[in-house]
């Protein structure tokens, strides 16, 4: 390598040490309330332990209302650290992904300028080289961590499976007791709501939008839910009726009385084939009854119930 | 399995629909109000799981929650299973479900 070239390439190396050192912040400084790993922020295990005693101890005496509002306050400690921790990730993502681009398009440029001055053939072949293998190391990166999807695409694919799961999570708060949605079910919606924010994450939520089935699927769901049988009043006697005789069909199934069975089945005119069940028969039938009224004092005559 | 209950029918209408479903061997596990509809026909989603053969659940209460009835209801020997907010007569009320 000539003296030239060899000057030029030091003098890229140290620019691009000056551009890692000088990293441009992208972020202000964060209040101490808000601040990342600050004593006020972080929940500590003792705090949570005591917590969650304290909340196992209002489930077990029947307690739910004060369960809920300690399940509540634990499940908004943890989401506070992972809200905090996850801005700090989101702006790291930012930052050194550019700062790592910027280098490498220094040293790029470097070595291109190193090799159009130099002017031996050996060095001209080594710069060369040196370049390509340095444009294919920042390909591998972009390729094998990133996929090769920008920053924002990957920052506005974690923002929004995390705001999916925060909208589950604070439904769930606001709509379940505490012993319907239990602290173990939010840790676990939590540990979700955490890996949302995650690169692997935003990665896997760009593939699925490529899934049309996930968008399939919620349309057949709403198309079911349109679909929905809708129920009315009863009377007590109705109630009373459709209660005895899923009792009797219990009774009937538990001692295998298939004669009896068909018998109440005949009486309710259906037919039953040689294979069928008859158990499940008879529950079908019953079933029937919320929206076919009319069956109600068949099943009463039927099942004998006084 | 989900069912719709008119927002309309009063908390003892409501609770006497649920009952009759409950009786055929369901046991209701999630009440909550419909997205929005027209104004004149509020209405609610009852999410039922499927029971055993020939099991049922205790019978359900449904009250409208106020400071002293959870504890009305625990002095009768029955506890709160689920609460939240659906439509009743027609206006969205605080409710709970006991066994």
């Amino acid at each position: 390598m000539t003296n030239l070239a060899r000057r030029l390439l030091c003098l890229v190396i140290c620019i691009d040490i000056l551009v890692g050192m000088s990293a441009c912040s992208i972020v202000p400084t964060a209040p101490s309330s808000l601040g990342y790993g600050s004593s006020v922020t972080t929940y500590s295990e003792a705090d949570f332990q005591k917590d969650r005693k304290g909340y196992e101890t209002l489930l077990e005496t029947g307690e739910f209302e004060r369960a809920r509002i300690l399940r509540d306050r634990m499940i908004n400690r943890i989401r506070l650290e992972i809200e905090i921790n996850y801005r700090k990730f989101e702006s790291e993502v930012y930052g050194d992904r550019a700062g790592f681009n910027t280098a490498g398009d220094f040293v790029e440029l470097g070595l291109a300028g190193a090799t159009a001055l130099t002017g031996g053939a050996a060095t001209k072949t080594i710069l060369a080289t040196v370049l390509t293998a340095l444009k294919g190391s920042r390909l591998s990166v972009d390729k094998n961590w990133f996929r090769e999807k920008t920053t924002e695409a990957l920052v506005a694919a974690m923002q929004s499976q995390r705001t999916i799961k925060l909208n589950q999570i604070i439904d769930k708060m606001a709509n379940l007791p505490a012993n319907l949605y239990a602290f173990e079910e939010a840790w676990v919606d939590l540990v979700e709501f955490f890996y949302a924010g995650t690169i692997e994450g935003a990665l896997l939520s760009l593939t699925a939008d490529a899934g049309k089935a996930v968008v399939d699927a919620k349309e057949d769901n709403k198309e079911i839910s349109k679909q929905r049988v809708e129920i009315f009043k009863a009377t007590r006697e109705e109630i009373d009726v459709v209660r005895a005789a899923t009792v009797r069909l219990g009774q009937l199934a538990r001692t295998k009385n298939t004669a009896e069975a068909k018998r109440i089945l005949d009486e309710l005119k259906v037919p039953v084939g040689p294979d069928d069940d008859v158990f499940k028969k008879l529950q079908e039938q019953i079933r029937k009854a919320p929206e076919d009224r009319s069956l109600i004092p068949q099943i009463k005559e039927a099942f004998k119930i006084k | 399995m989900d069912k719709k209950l008119s927002g309309t029918l009063s908390l003892p209408d409501q609770e006497s629909a649920i009952r009759l479903t409950e009786a055929t061997g369901f046991e209701l596990t999630d009440l909550r109000p419909d997205p929005p509809a027209p104004p004149d026909q509020p209405s609610n989603n009852v999410t039922f799981k499927e029971l055993p053969l020939g099991e049922l659940p205790k019978e359900i209460h449904l009250l409208i929650l106020t400071p002293t009835v959870i504890a009305e209801q625990k002095a009768q020997g029955r506890t709160l299973v689920w609460q939240g907010r659906i439509f009743v007569s027609g206006n969205l009320q605080n409710v709970g479900a006991f066994r």
